[in-house]
């Protein structure tokens, strides 16, 4: 167990800068997972701290030590692939033994560690096999092995799930959670899918054009994101964001007229926020429901998907933009019908303009954590 | 109209296939011929040389080459070359094609483009230089003359280039992280995963080696130091088609016989290895 530092790191392909100056600690033994978009920077990240490419500047520190002109081998970290990178030629065994072997660990030693990894991921029966006689879950389950047999201070995860299909992907979700909750290593994951880093982080690092968006625990990135960005990342169905602009700042909250008519309130600290200030209104589809008489606003229903625990809905607001909601009645409403929609003021994000969000009041915190 | 057009079909594939014997047969003829004439006896052979059996049967002539002739020094020699120069040119091609493929040094490019300028320059034009050297060293009528020219096989660091490119570099990633030197990736990772590259390469190499010519005319003055095509060329006197020509045709067939060997051998690995080099 072991804490990783990145001080003010940065990463340039030639002219081209991918990461921007990154700051983050990871304590040890937490569960980190670098979530964004394709092309953000997180692999490169991820990259950095394996030593597998050279920061261009700024530092990267494993368990006190500033490791940057430390290779890979001697950074006592493992590291699991999206592609898995199983050596083709050798057999289950010799793969996961192969790191051990370079340390000049003894040979019992080395069979012992590697029967042991073998029980703990249940691939027993698959240690005298190669890797193209095993299924893409199989091979994973061999790659996570490879990485826990060296008992290392970090484990880092490329996107290790994304080339699994869906269920299996459900399922190693659920193993690698246990798996760090036995080990209690620390483990730096990457990944571009939010429902992965919501299951599975202890805290969430939120990446965007190679800068760190927010970092935080995954409930407090999704009731209290600090930007535009992270609102829309994290959450699925992603949450909506209507332009308005402010109408009226009380003790309850601020009132904003919406752009496509109607109105919704925000229990928000206002601070120096003014009436007639453009700002945009953030609502998850789960805090919308329908309203009555002219509260809200109107949408007309374009797709309904029954989930059979929940009922998506998407419809048309009179901009052309879609907004999506639950619909808690059960199947009462149908496609082209007109619906008003609002939402509670303690359920309302507020952002100014510029994409950067009003912190929301403590008794709004309350109220969405209780939900 | 299915009928019709099953029966076109086959018709057009019979006449494929009877082309494809046929030109099969005519490129065969030769080589049945000489192996007909090595079994036969010489005296006939003065009087026709016509006739794909071998009719009347003798093994004189393959006894002769072990009793009367150097055959079995020229093709030690050949065996001793052309073995020497597989391995040296899999030894340099590998090194070289992972250093082209993986590492960075300066004029890297232009290396790898004099490399590939190699393949075109024809080999006849490199006789007379290579003669200069090798004769300022003193080392004509060597094993090792007949090999070194043979060794940096511009096609063989273009191939091995080329395969270790195609390895996904994550591989060379998990291993570095597993605390491996370049050289033990190079040793465990990357060239055991180059096999059916290397088999290709040591082949081609071979039987390059096996059946040069030129250079070994050159090079190879001494009866002793002969190559097997320099020695089969040397038994061509004036009356070789009356006086001994069974004897020249059994030598051609023994000295082809390693050839066939290593080719049904490793015949999979070729066509493999050619695959591999042809973009996967």
């Amino acid at each position: 167990m072991a804490s990783v530092e990145v001080r003010g790191v940065r990463k340039s392909f030639g002219a081209f800068p991918v990461l921007h100056g990154i700051d983050l600690m990871i304590e040890p033994g937490d569960f980190t997972v670098i979530v964004g978009p394709s092309g953000c920077g997180k692999s490169t990240l991820l990259r950095l701290i394996a030593g597998l490419e050279d920061a261009s500047g700024g530092d990267i520190v494993i368990d006190g030590d500033v490791v940057n002109n430390v290779a890979p081998g001697g950074r006592d970290i493992a590291m699991v692939f999206q592609n898995y990178a199983l050596y083709p030629h050798m057999t289950a065994a010799q793969n996961m033994a192969f790191g051990l072997e370079n340390t000049r660990v003894p040979k019992d030693e080395i069979r012992r560690r590697v029967a042991a990894a073998a029980e703990t991921l249940r691939i027993q029966p698959l240690l005298d096999r190669k890797p193209r006689e095993m299924s893409g879950g199989q091979r994973q389950r061999v790659a996570i092995g490879r990485a826990i047999v060296r008992d290392p201070k970090v484990f880092l995860f490329d996107e290790p799930l994304s080339n699994l299909d869906a269920a299996l992907r459900v399922q190693m979700r659920i193993e690698l959670a246990k798996l760090h909750h036995q080990l209690k290593s620390t483990m730096i994951y990457v990944t571009h899918d939010q429902v992965e880093a919501m299951t599975m982080a202890d805290r969430i690092v939120v990446m965007n054009e190679g800068r760190m968006e927010q970092a935080g625990r995954p409930l407090e990135l999704y009731h209290a994101p600090r930007n535009t960005f992270v609102a829309g990342f994290i959450g699925s169905p992603k949450i909506n964001l209507l332009p308005g602009s402010v109408q009226a700042i009380g003790s309850e909250g601020v009132t904003i007229a919406l752009s496509v008519g109607g109105t919704l309130a925000a229990q928000v600290v206002p601070g120096d926020l003014r009436p007639g200030n453009e700002v945009i209104v953030g609502v998850r589809p789960e805090s919308l429901h329908q309203a009555s008489g002219s509260e809200g606003f109107a949408a007309r229903v374009d797709v309904i998907e029954r989930l059979g625990n929940e009922t998506v809905v998407y419809a048309s607001l009179p901009t052309g933009e879609t907004i999506i909601f639950q619909d808690r009645g059960a199947g009462s409403i149908g496609i082209g019908s007109t619906v008003r929609l609002s939402a509670d003021p303690e359920h309302c994000h507020l952002f100014h303009k510029d994409g950067t969000a009003l912190s929301r009041t403590e008794q709004a915190l309350a109220a969405a954590l209780k939900v | 109209m299915a009928a019709r057009q099953l029966r076109s079909e086959r018709t057009s594939e019979w006449l494929i296939r009877s082309l494809l014997v046929g030109l099969a047969a005519l490129w065969m003829i030769p080589l049945i011929w000489i192996v007909a004439m090595s079994f036969k006896p010489n005296d006939v052979l003065a009087m026709s040389t016509s006739g794909l059996l071998p009719i009347p049967f003798t093994l004189k002539n393959f006894s002769d080459i072990f009793f009367v002739s150097m055959t079995p020094r020229w093709l030690l020699n050949s065996a001793v070359v052309a073995l020497g120069t597989t391995a040296l040119t899999l030894v340099v091609a590998s090194l070289a094609g992972y250093a082209f493929a993986r590492l960075d040094f300066p004029f890297k490019r232009t290396l790898f483009i004099i490399v590939l300028a190699g393949l075109m320059v024809p080999e006849q034009t490199l006789v007379i230089p290579l003669h200069a050297v090798v004769t300022s060293w003193d080392l004509h009528n060597t094993h090792f003359a007949l090999m070194a020219p043979r060794v940096a096989l511009p096609v063989g660091v273009f191939l091995m280039t080329q395969f270790f490119k195609a390895v996904p570099k994550e591989l060379e990633e998990a291993a570095a992280i597993d605390n491996a030197s370049r050289f033990t990736i190079f040793r465990r990772i990357m060239l055991p995963l180059s096999i059916p590259a290397l088999v290709t390469l040591g082949i081609y190499t071979f039987l390059h080696s096996w059946n040069d010519f030129f250079w070994p005319l050159v090079s190879a003055t001494n009866t002793n130091m002969y190559t097997i095509t320099v020695g089969l060329a040397s038994l061509q006197g004036n009356f070789a088609q009356t006086e001994g020509l069974g004897f020249i045709m059994a030598t051609a067939v023994f000295a082809s016989l390693p050839i066939v060997i290593v080719y049904l051998i490793f015949q999979r690995y070729l066509v493999r290895g050619i695959a591999l080099s042809t973009g996967k």
